[in-house]
Parts: C-alpha cells; sequence; structure tokens
C-alpha cells in the first residue's frame, strides 16, 4: 500500500511538472496580443496603391476615394487645381466647426 | 444671428438662428429643452435614462417609448447599411476597454483595469435582436446592451432644429462638430463650416460650403484614455471588439440626415480606404465624405463633392 501511495505521488508529481512545462511552450509558441500603441501614433498609413492624386476639380472617379491637396501648389500648372477665394461669412455668422466629439 | 451655448450629452451645444428676436428666445427654449430631455432619455451613464432600462431588461420584451423606438429601428437598418460596421450592440466591449463612464469622469477617474481581463467579442450578435412595431416593443437577447451615443446625438441634432426652424427663418443646431442645418443666412448660397484638423485642433484644415442638411465627423484622437499603460479611443471594430486601427484619423459625412451623417462617419472610418468606397456603394444613400489620414491629407468621394477651400483660419465671429 505504501509503495503505491510513494508511486501515485510520484506519478502526481512528474505529471504535473510535464503538463506545466508542455503548458509553457504552447503559450510561448502562441501568437502574441498585438498593443494599440497610441490611438493617433499606431496608425500607420499604408500605401494606398491604386488611388492617384486627383489632378483637377471636376475629376471624377468610381474607384476608391480621391485625394485632394489643402493647400494650394506654389506655382500651378495652368489646368491643375484653381483655389477658390475663401468665401466671407455674413457678419455675426457663428463659427460652425465640424470635429470628432 | 443669435446664438445660444450649452452644455449637454457630454459636448458643447450650439444653437442659432436668424429671425425676429423675441421668436427665437421661444425657439431656443424649446430646442433646448427637447435637447436636455433627449439626453436624458439616451444617455447610459445614468441608471435613470430610457436606454438603461431597456439595456437591463434583456431577455425580455421592453414597452418603448416613440422616441427609442424610432432610433433603435434606425441602428438596425444602419448595421445592415454599414454591413455591420456601425454597431450599437459593442457597448459590452467599449466598456472593456474602459469607457465605462462618462467621457469626463474617464479623464478625471480613468478606467477601469479589471474589465480589460474579460474576452472580446462574448455578447450576441445586434442581428438577434427583435422589433415589434405593432405594439413598439424591443427584444433584446440576453448578454445585449446597446450604446446610442452617436446616432441619438445626430437625432437629436436634427429634431431640435427642426425644432428651432419653426421660430427662424435658417438655423443650425451643432452638437460637438455634428450638426444639422436649416434654410441659409441671409446673403448666403451655403453654410461654411470649419473643419477641424484632428491631430492640431486649434487649425482648421479647410471650410466646407455646405447645403442646408447634416454635416458630422468621427474621430480617433479625441476621446482617448490610457487602460493598463494602452492608448484606447471609442471607435470600436465591431469585427474585433477592440478599437479600430485605421489608415484614417478622421472622416466627415456629409448627408441629408444628421444620424446617417454620424454613423457612416463612424463606418468608413472603421472601414478606411479599402473598403470605404464600397460602404458608400452599398448604402444607396446619396452622401459625401471626406477622410484625414495620418499626413493630414483628404481623402474623399469627389464625384459628389462641392466645397471650396482656404488655407488659412476664416476670420469669423463667433
Amino acid at each position: 500500500m505504501k509503495i503505491f501511495r510513494k508511486l501515485l505521488r510520484y506519478w502526481i508529481g512528474i505529471a504535473s511538472v510535464l503538463s506545466f512545462l508542455g503548458g509553457w511552450v504552447i503559450l510561448a509558441h502562441s501568437p502574441k496580443p498585438v498593443s494599440l500603441q497610441s490611438a493617433a501614433s499606431s496608425i500607420q498609413p499604408a500605401a494606398l496603391p491604386g488611388l492617384p492624386p486627383i489632378q483637377a476639380y471636376g475629376a471624377t472617379t468610381s474607384n476608391g476615394p480621391t485625394f485632394f491637396s489643402t493647400t494650394a501648389p506654389s506655382n500651378p500648372p495652368a489646368s491643375n487645381i484653381q483655389p477658390i477665394q475663401p468665401v466671407q461669412p455674413s457678419q455675426g455668422m457663428p463659427l460652425l466647426r465640424t470635429r470628432g466629439s | 444671428m443669435e446664438t445660444l451655448h450649452l452644455r449637454a450629452m457630454n459636448t458643447d451645444i450650439l444653437l442659432a438662428a436668424e429671425g425676429q428676436a423675441d421668436r427665437l428666445q421661444a425657439g431656443f427654449e424649446q430646442a433646448s429643452g427637447f435637447i436636455q430631455s433627449g439626453e436624458r432619455r439616451f444617455t447610459r451613464f445614468s441608471e435613470d435614462s430610457e436606454l438603461s432600462a431597456l439595456n437591463r431588461s434583456a431577455g425580455k420584451r421592453f414597452k418603448t417609448s416613440p422616441e427609442l423606438f424610432s432610433v433603435v429601428a434606425l441602428t438596425r437598418r444602419f448595421f445592415h447599411l454599414t454591413r455591420g460596421l456601425f454597431d450599437p450592440s459593442i457597448l459590452p466591449d467599449l466598456k472593456r476597454v474602459g469607457y465605462d463612464r462618462s467621457m469626463d469622469m474617464l479623464r478625471k477617474l480613468g478606467p477601469s483595469p479589471l474589465l480589460e481581463s474579460l474576452l472580446a467579442n462574448e455578447h450576441p450578435s445586434f442581428s438577434e435582436m427583435d422589433l415589434d412595431e405593432s405594439d413598439q416593443t424591443i427584444l433584446l437577447p440576453p448578454g445585449m446592451a446597446l450604446d446610442l451615443g452617436g446616432i441619438a446625438k445626430g437625432w437629436i441634432a436634427e429634431q431640435a432644429a427642426n425644432i428651432l426652424s419653426g421660430y427662424a427663418a435658417a438655423c443650425a443646431v451643432d452638437a460637438g462638430g455634428d450638426m444639422f442645418l436649416v434654410g441659409l443666412p441671409d446673403g448666403m448660397e451655403k453654410w461654411p463650416v470649419a473643419l477641424e484638423d484632428p491631430l492640431q485642433p486649434e487649425n482648421t484644415l479647410t471650410t466646407l460650403m455646405v447645403n442646408p442638411g447634416a454635416i458630422a465627423t468621427s474621430t480617433i484622437t479625441k476621446r482617448v484614455w490610457q487602460q493598463a499603460g494602452k492608448n484606447r479611443h471609442h471607435i470600436i471594430d465591431p469585427r474585433t471588439g477592440e478599437p479600430a486601427v485605421s489608415d484614417w484619423i478622421s472622416v466627415t459625412v456629409i448627408a441629408p440626415h444628421a444620424y446617417e451623417a454620424e454613423v457612416f462617419a463612424k463606418a468608413l472610418l472603421i472601414a478606411g480606404p479599402r473598403e470605404a468606397e464600397e460602404i458608400v456603394r452599398h448604402s444607396g444613400i446619396p452622401f459625401t465624405y471626406l477622410a484625414v489620414d495620418q499626413e493630414k491629407k483628404i481623402w474623399g468621394n469627389q464625384a459628389r463633392l462641392d466645397y471650396s477651400y482656404v488655407n488659412t483660419e476664416a476670420n469669423y465671429s463667433s
């Protein structure tokens, strides 16, 4: 009976150690969670093949988004974007500003 | 143009209207009263709100007000139109990543760290929700809870603007950058709306000239917080249950209705450039979008675009 108990103890001990090591190996090889490093800085803008900048207003696209410049070219070619003059709101016009909230 | 500023729905609200002063005063009172009652109904941050009561009723059929039923019915429609990218049932995920209290409180007290240990996407699909129009009841399956934050804000802004328009020749309701415009100010052919730089909010990227209707912006740079050393934001990608990772940092949508603008701004922000046009086509709704990337380049569906741009801050009075 004593021998059986001893054997059982050894068996449980060895099985525990092996299970622990097995779990360790499995976890070490499992995919790691991706951390969101920064709401803004973690975004890595991917290259967007097939979406060339549109050079002139009036052009249309049916495949994918179109790129717009927010600054006027310093020496715009005649056929390129013609900056539109800022529209001056009427007196007392409140500042309407769209932004994420 | 007369204006009224108030704080509601955890954001700054601006009411602006043109018309006779005495009538505008009554209009402001009616519209602001509607906004405040709408907030009490739709907020998830108060246990007394009707939305909280609906969320607590999960597993049992809940009799709603017509207002709550209307907004929840809209969410179901937009869930399908955005192919599931707009999903109000991500509330458990939103709480898990730390947005378990109002943004004001979150910034002051920080998020609850324990919620991070829960698994993502452990809630029923939104398509399992059942609405019965005949008796205005909603059945949320057990484990489902809704966040109506953005869509309710758009819906409230539009309803408030329509109320105010009964007292004004032209008016605007701006709810934290999501706005609904009725009529045109005297002498104007369009409404000028500044598009804020999402990375430098003190700057303006461009000025949009928009027709009466709605405009809304969704961004991952505003409602941000830290949880266990990670930076988090409030735009959850329903496909992962995690804050969305997108090539774009903000999306602005110009649409006929404020709730449409709000929903599609969020959906396109999650979708990013590879899926955006497909979402637009699938929606069948005539809206314009402008997306800003990390380099502050603006992308959009130019075919619908109708705006002028400026390079410097316009000198508006405020």
